[in-house]
């Protein structure tokens, strides 16, 4: 029993970075009908970017301050990760609008390079990232041991996404990207700059991606190609939740996340992808737009 | 205020319209009128700028915006309500009105704004806090009439907006209409296919057929028979 609460435990705290990787892709994917497989990738600037702080706290600064640097890393990891996302969006991605299909190769591409670049920065070994010495251990309930590791990364993803909650459904920006999001040509016809709201939306969704790069790098050691092994989960998420909004993608996220950990301490990694794709596919042919969808009408 | 001089639009390969001519002024309602697929919607799209014109000017108080997108015409002033309303349906009606204050740039009373427009639509008071997809298709109208005036427009683009929907709201409507325009000069470009509709509440018409204006004039001077022959199936 408690080794499947733990596993359980785990899951939350899979599904949480899941969730993370997947609303920035829900953010691209329905504001702008682009399959950014570079996104993965955006979680590796995030996670270097936490290992670069890491080495600039253990070398430059006071010992004192070490225990601090994973609070300095994940706002520093938000911030180049969604700096990173506005160039290529700038650079490249405008021009892929609404050619899901385009965008797809063409993203694939920068994702290669972009690991080609990470390579030739940190070298193709993977790097271990040291975590604080408080954020070992765990925390003892009912003889279970829930991981600080874990529970930090779990916080971390509530904080963003009450954070991302609060920001699109309360702000008057966030209203703008709703707008955008439900009915471009409209939005464009009251005066929204849907450019700027491009922009805006694909900077954000990148910034999410490197606060679950940050958040991965508690886990194990990363590499160039970490991206890669989340990427398709959370281009899953985003299909079983539905485009458009946050709570198919929370559901989606923590409903893939519990159940690969938990098939997979049952019938080993492997198994448990193709359970999981399985249970997926079953569930798009009874509700093939996803658990919620907000672009019923845009598709008739 | 609005010129658009020898405009040449449509879709793809397929030009809808050729030749076009058509002016309006301030505070004056001019309806375009035509049978179903005369291109009088593709007119209003091009006018706001959701399609290219593949040849011809548009001028906006002697300006050319011909290539401007909408969201830049719609902060000069032009306010467009589209056939089949889009309200943003899982949004509230008061965030679909404050969406139309997008277009207006200077700072403004929003709340002043927000009651006069009340007054021309009490329903929409009471319905604040709904979604706009729970509204009537009346109400979804005047809604997406109020959205647009909310962004302060000079000139309104009205795609066929008593289109299914009940006399009386209909009525209030037209009555909005020639309101909007003798008391706050704003200019009214009224896409019909009902003749009487139209000539109940509009200055002038325009009449369109076979890809371009065949008959134009003032409404007062018309007599409604010498037209007709342009718009019977």
């Amino acid at each position: 029993m408690s080794i499947f609460v733990s596993q359980l435990f785990n899951g939350l705290s899979l599904g949480s970075i899941m969730l993370l990787i997947a609303l920035g892709l829900a953010i691209t994917f329905g504001l702008m009908n682009v399959i950014n497989m570079a996104h993965g990738e955006l979680i590796m600037v995030g996670a270097y970017a936490t290992y670069v702080m890491q080495l600039i706290f253990s070398k430059y600064l006071p010992e004192s301050l070490f225990n601090y640097y994973y609070f300095i890393a994940i706002p520093i990891s938000f911030l180049v990760a969604s700096f990173i996302g506005y160039l290529l969006e700038k650079g490249i991605i405008r021009f892929l609008y609404n050619r899901p299909t385009d965008s797809l190769l063409a993203t694939w591409g920068i994702s290669l390079i972009l690991q080609q670049i990470a390579r030739s920065i940190f070298g193709a070994p993977n790097v271990a990232v040291v975590a604080p010495a408080w954020m070992d251990g765990g925390l003892q309930i009912f003889g279970i041991t829930l991981p600080y590791k874990r529970l930090l990364i779990l916080t971390l993803s509530i904080v963003c996404i009450a954070l991302l909650y609060y920001y699109l459904n309360k702000t008057s920006t966030g209203l703008r990207i709703r707008a955008v999001t439900m009915n471009r040509n409209m939005a464009s016809c009251l005066g929204i700059s849907t450019r700027k709201i491009d922009s805006l939306g694909f900077a954000l969704g990148a910034g999410l991606a490197g606060i679950a790069g940050c958040s991965l790098t508690l886990l194990g050691p990363i590499g160039p190609t970490i991206g890669t092994y989340y990427i398709v989960d959370a281009f899953m998420v985003v299909i079983l939740g539905g485009i458009g909004g946050l709570k198919g993608t929370i559901i989606g996220a923590f409903g893939i996340g519990m159940l690969s950990t938990v098939v997979e301490y049952s019938f080993g990694a492997t198994m448990a992808k193709v359970i999981v794709f399985a249970v997926i596919i079953l569930f798009l042919q009874w509700k093939p737009l996803g658990i919620f969808s907000y672009r019923t009408r845009a598709l008739d | 205020m609005l010129k658009i001089s020898s405009l040449k639009a449509g879709y793809d390969e397929t030009m809808v319209l050729n030749n076009v001519h058509l002016e309006v002024e301030k505070g004056k309602v001019v309806s375009i009128l035509g049978r179903n697929g005369a291109g009088k919607t593709t007119l209003i799209k091009t006018i706001i700028g959701l399609l290219k014109p593949m040849d011809g000017t548009i001028y906006w108080n002697d300006q050319e915006i011909t290539h401007e997108l909408p969201e830049r015409r719609a902060k000069k002033g032009i306010g467009y309500v589209p056939q089949g309303r889009e309200i943003f349906s899982s949004l509230t009606v008061e965030e679909n009105l404050i969406l139309g204050f997008e277009a207006v740039s200077k700072k403004i009373e929003k709340t002043l704004v927000l009651e006069g427009i009340f007054e021309l639509f009490p329903v929409l008071k009471e319905m604040l806090k709904r979604k706009g997809g729970d509204l009537s298709g009346g109400q979804q109208q005047q809604l997406a009439i109020a959205r647009a005036l909310a962004g302060q427009p000079e000139l309104l683009l009205l795609d066929e907006p008593m289109e299914g929907i009940q006399p009386s709201i209909v009525e209030q409507i037209q009555e909005v209409i020639v309101k909007i325009a003798s008391e706050k000069g704003i200019g009214v470009v009224l896409v019909e296919h009902s003749i009487d509709s139209a000539f109940a509440c509009s200055d002038e018409y325009y009449i369109l057929d076979k890809r371009t204006v065949v008959s134009k004039g003032v409404v007062k001077n018309t007599n409604i028979e010498d037209i007709q022959q342009y718009l019977v199936v």
